[in-house]
């Protein structure tokens, strides 16, 4: 392998995991601007996505039914989980919500600890093929299938956002829940939209990468912290501003892991987080 | 009588603002309220619009019992609420905050087409202003846009807090214009106003609101010729 061939062999991994990163971003914008709360939780159903997609391709399920099939199973525990408990402390104090989105953390944890045990999984590609080269570099099918999906997802998510009647209603829920319930909009259903959205996007992020990564029932931690960080970054409320920070992230932590040290890759990250809290606190692409 | 309030008693939680208020709308009337600043108006507006519960008493608009209804099943009756302060979405183009109005109602496009006309005859300036993000315009315009937001609903009942707050005069005068202008189609509105002198010249009616219970109740020109209104309220 040559420099160039090197340098594309990082860029691919980057924006491999920079999807991951970017999808799970999104989920947590879409709920913190529906709750106005970081939902701790995110990197669970990440897990449940990924686990759920690989036993149900196990017991014989076709790819794109598993697919689906895990998705929606996070989309009903992110419904449920917003009904029972989210929703009788609404009004309460922000600690306090975030203290119950971190206890439905831990207990999603211990409860895919029970399904699955300690054991880690790996789900074959979803399709089978050698990888391709590009320019010396090897690009694995299932990457294209991760960018794929999740441009395609994001594309989803902006028409939905933009286009149409009941996703514009939940931006104006997330901006002035009063305005909006004088409009007739219920900012409880809106609420609970947006964590089946969160809770499907997260499962969607882990059952794109299954095939690529060994997972288990605590697998979860690092994506939800990078997710959170490229959250930061990109300006908490932002939905384009979370994207490209994960993309800038998976990115930054390839190119350091390739041309420096995997030891780093993690500290260049907080520190770039760090820079960007003190000097861009309105995020990275923020205009202000 | 199109809107009748009895006896209405509600607050904030624990807090008791709104005292045994009785007020009526009839058709077609432009009907006033008047009062200190937290004395309880827009606790009464919201109360009725459903924002906040109702302890005790009973609202009822076009013989339907609407007391602690919720807001959706309130605006989708016919009463909209444009709120103190606009609560306009800033970060959604104009367009967008005037389609959101009408979105408990299933339109037709050329029914919503024909609304958005109907605004722009009252509000020129915003359909020059259609695609830019509400938040970006002036205060004048926005109480505008939260007005016609307020329209789009297709409304027999408006409650209006405070339109000309903050206001430059001329545009006070414009929005003053356009309220008078919606009673001749038919709308009954219900109207909170510091500017009193102004309100009792399109009003029919007025109740005076002190500390959550009505003190005074007349029709305008009785009420500016009232001495103690005159004192408090009308500034002479
Ligand atoms: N959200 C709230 N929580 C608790 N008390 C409130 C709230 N909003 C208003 N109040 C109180 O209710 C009273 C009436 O307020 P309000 O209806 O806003 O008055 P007005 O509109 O006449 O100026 C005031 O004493 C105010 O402090
Ligand atoms: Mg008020």
């Amino acid at each position: 392998m040559n420099d160039v061939s090197h340098i594309i062999q990082f860029l691919f991994s980057g924006i491999t995991t920079g999807s991951i990163y970017a999808l799970i971003a999104v989920s947590l914008v879409i709920v913190y601007k529906a709750s106005q709360l970081i939902c701790f939780a995110q990197g669970e159903f990440f897990v449940f996505g990924a686990l759920s997609m690989i036993t149900l391709t196990s017991k014989g399920l076709p790819m794109p039914i598993a697919f689906f099939a895990a998705v929606f199973i996070s989309v009903c525990i992110g419904s449920l989980i917003q009904q029972v408990l989210i929703k009788p402390i609404q009004g309460s104090s922000v600690g306090n919500l975030i203290v119950m989105t971190i206890a439905i953390s831990l207990a999603l944890r211990g409860l895919a600890l029970i399904i699955w045990g300690r054991e880690s999984y790996i789900l074959n590609p979803y399709t089978k093929g050698e990888p391709l080269f590009v320019f010396g570099a090897s690009l694995q099918i299932q990457v294209l299938w991760i960018v794929g999906i999740t441009i395609l997802v994001l594309l989803i998510i902006w028409y939905f956002f933009e286009k149409t009647s009941l996703g514009i209603a939940m931006r104006a829920c997330a901006e002035n829940p009063l305005g909006a319930s004088l409009m007739g909009i219920s900012v409880q259903k809106s609420a609970l939209f947006a964590w089946a959205w969160g809770a499907g996007i997260g499962a969607l992020a882990g059952a794109v990468v299954a095939p690529l990564l060994f997972i288990q029932y605590t697998s979860g931690v690092m994506p939800m912290i990078k997710g959170f960080i490229a959250m930061s970054i990109g300006g908490l409320g932002s939905i384009a501003g979370s994207v490209m920070a994960g993309f800038l992230l998976g990115l930054v932590e390839s190119y350091t892991i390739g041309l420096i040290s995997s030891k780093f890759s993690d500290t260049i990250v907080f520190a770039l987080l760090m820079l960007v809290l003190i000097f861009r606190p309105n995020g990275l692409f923020s205009k202000s | 009588m199109i809107l009748s309030v009895n006896n209405l008693n509600a607050g904030y939680g624990r807090v008791h603002v709104l005292k045994d208020i009785s007020i009526e709308v009839n058709e077609g009337e432009i009907v006033c309220l008047v009062g200190a600043n937290g004395a309880g108006k827009s606790t009464l507006l919201k109360a009725i619009s459903g924002i906040i519960p109702i302890m005790q008493g009973r609202v009822t608009f076009r013989n339907l019992d609407i007391t602690n209804s919720r807001p959706n099943h309130i605006v989708k009756e016919g009463i909209s609420h444009v709120p103190e302060g606009r609560q306009i979405f800033g970060s959604l183009t104009v367009r967008q905050n005037l389609l959101l109005g009408t979105y408990i109602r299933k339109m037709k496009k050329e029914e919503i087409s024909r609304l958005f006309n109907f605004i722009y005859s009252l509000f020129p300036i915003l359909e020059k202003r259609l695609y830019q993000k509400a938040g970006t315009m002036s205060g004048g315009e926005q109480q505008m846009l939260a007005i016609a937001r307020g329209l789009m609903s297709q409304p027999k009942l408006l409650l209006l807090d405070e339109p000309s707050l903050g206001l430059a005069p001329l545009v006070v005068e414009t929005i003053l214009n356009v309220i008078q202008h919606l009673k001749s189609t038919g709308i009954s509105i219900l109207l909170v106003e510091q500017n009193v002198n102004a309100a009792l010249e399109i009003a029919d009616r007025a109740y005076i609101i002190e500390t959550g219970r009505i003190i005074t109740t007349g029709n305008s020109k009785e009420l500016r010729e009232n001495d103690e209104i005159k004192r408090c309220y009308l500034g002479m």
